[in-house]
């Protein structure tokens, strides 16, 4: 039985979205207004198993933060699908707290946002503080920790809201090692539990510490996915190629391989949305309803 | 129509996470005052503070009473209730924009949040019509059977609020023009609707708009409630078809639109 199951996924981002189209767009719900797509990702495939920790691969501005985006369900695929079985829990450098509460308060809003109820988070609230090392800070209001305290309370709180499937977007790389090493224990207890963890990296030093599983995102293409060592091998070639270029031609390889992707995208026929009938019968009724109210009214204000 | 039962039963499910969270942000707003939570009573005993030296200790001279209650009690409550329609409309309307950060990051629902900036402003409300409450028993203004219309007000208020919101929030995030735009018009709302000056005696344009204007139609609910001595209900049946046939089709419309819009409004940021 799969966790986590990407099918035929793609996401597309509109980057010939102006004003006027915008509007169009919106009063006629897609159908008067052609789109200029850019693939974001293109036909990612994998499966994903319980107990299973999967790296995921690539240079910057490849798709990983994408592709960590949709799997903790904070966006939704263009195309395709994402079956997931369990709680999602992202971990990322900007996590979602609010600059004016409390770390205590925050901690205590973002565990009932992930569905908490008031007794786990009375229990588990020691835990979190001793996690975070926040110590007296946690009365502090967030806008005057550091990115480092800010990071450290964002993986503090994300572990601790008992997902099955935990995603950690680059957020290591911000605290210092000792920390980094406590978070690193903290996912293999995650790992030893049988939970499934996706860790989002452009490098391969941690991914190679405790993943099994690897994708390698390239240019919104899934180029490979499989066992770590193979993977790792084939990007750490590739990197090492990459890195022997001369610096022009490294830009020279990125714009060629984002004209590829823009070309790709160019030859897309975006699926028109379907009406549902139903809806529209309904919204008619009521319109005609609003009129007949706005008629009542009318003759009886001018009688 | 689907769409319709969904975020019913999703605000439904979700409402003592609406409770808790709204106490937070209510919370929030006041964290960095030294009275606190004591500012949500403090600032509406202030206003009346402030329009009782104004219009109460006879400053502008004396308006003399619309219908059975004193100028100064009768702006007290337009003021209060048109600041708690507005604050509703506004609340919702900016309600995704303002707390997207919050939930880029992660699977909430986004009605929660209109949601929750409607409990922000029901709970300060509260307040205030207990405010109102004190000074209409201690006058005997109202009956109290009547009293409980006050309940319909907060329904239809939140109904046609919500309905707005629902538009609005995602309008507000794809063309950002209409924030303006929208602060504009209900600022024009603030003037065609009977807060400070009493319909009676009015050119008869003004009651035309007046019949038209769903603000004054709430407002004059909320005063019928709880400060006239008049009828329960405000209105001929007229006005309650027309405002709830407009509800019905703005709520109708704005599911429509959050459905369609809720999950990609990341992507327009």
């Amino acid at each position: 039985m799969y966790k986590v199951k990407v099918d035929n996924v793609s996401k597309i981002y509109d980057i010939n979205r102006n004003r006027i189209q915008k509007v169009l767009s919106l009063i006629s719900f897609g159908w008067l207004y052609k789109a200029k797509p850019f693939y974001a990702l293109r036909d990612i495939n994998f499966e994903v198993h319980a107990g299973d920790s999967v790296g995921i691969l690539g240079l910057n501005g490849s798709g990983k933060t994408t592709l960590s985006d949709l799997i903790a369900e904070a966006t939704v695929p263009s195309k395709g699908n994402i079956h997931i079985n369990g709680r999602t829990s992202l971990i990322a450098i900007s996590a979602g707290l609010n600059n004016e509460l409390t770390g205590e308060e925050n901690i205590r809003i973002k565990c009932l946002m992930h569905g908490l109820s008031e007794k786990d988070i009375n229990d588990r609230y020691d835990d979190i503080l001793k996690f975070s090392e926040l110590g007296d800070f946690i009365k502090q209001p967030i806008k005057s920790y550091s990115s480092g305290m800010r990071s450290r309370l964002g993986f503090a709180i994300a572990i601790h809201t008992d997902p099955d499937i935990l995603i950690v977007d680059e957020a290591l790389s911000v605290g210092d090692e000792t920390f980094a090493n406590k978070c690193i224990d903290r996912m293999r207890d995650f790992q030893a539990q049988g939970k499934t963890i996706f860790f989002v990296s452009h490098a391969t030093g941690q991914i190679r510490q405790f993943c099994n599983k690897a994708v390698w995102v390239q240019y919104g293409e899934m180029k490979q996915f499989g066992d770590m060592q193979d993977v790792v091998k084939s990007y750490a070639e590739f990197v090492g190629q990459y890195k022997n270029l001369t610096r022009d031609e490294q830009i020279e390889y990125k714009d060629k391989m984002v004209a590829e992707q823009m070309a790709k995208s160019q030859r897309l026929v975006l699926p028109k949305e379907k009406i549902n009938m139903l809806s529209v019968a309904v919204g008619s009724g009521l319109f005609l309803l609003m009129v007949l109210g706005i008629l009542i009214q009318v003759f009886t204000v001018f009688n | 129509m689907k769409n319709v039962f969904a975020l019913l039963k999703e605000n439904f499910e979700n409402l003592p996470l609406i409770w808790k969270l709204s106490l937070y942000n209510l919370k929030a707003s006041y964290a960095n005052h030294y009275l606190g939570l004591l500012w949500t009573i403090l600032m509406p005993a202030a206003q009346v503070g402030v329009f009782y030296v104004v219009f109460g200790l006879g400053l502008r001279g004396d308006r003399g009473d619309v219908q059975n209650v004193p100028f100064l009690v009768y702006l007290i409550t337009g003021i209060f209730a048109f600041g708690f329609i507005s604050g509703c409309v506004n609340a919702t309307s900016n309600a995704i924009s303002s707390q997207i950060n919050l939930v880029t990051k992660m699977k909430f629902p986004s009605s929660i949040l209109l949601s929750m900036s409607v409990m922000n402003n029901v709970i300060s409300f509260i307040i205030m019509t207990l405010i109102v409450l004190v000074i209409s028993l201690v006058n005997g203004y109202s009956e109290p059977s009547h009293y409980l219309v006050w309940f319909y007000f907060m329904f239809a208020t939140i109904a046609f609020s919500y309905s707005i919101g629902l538009i609005m929030s995602s309008v507000n995030i794809l063309i950002r023009d209409f924030k303006n735009v929208q602060a504009n018009v209900m600022r024009m709302f603030f003037f065609v609707t009977p807060i400070f000056w009493e319909p009676e005696g009015r050119p008869p344009l003004m009651s035309i708009i007046m019949a038209f204007n769903p603000f004054a139609y709430l407002l004059m609910t909320f005063r019928n409630a709880l400060i006239f001595d008049g009828p329960a209900f405000y209105g001929t049946a007229a006005d309650h078809i027309y405002f709830w046939s407009i509800t019905l089709f703005l709520f109708f419309v704005g599911v429509q639109v959050h459905y369609r819009y809720k999950d990609r409004l990341v992507d327009y940021l």
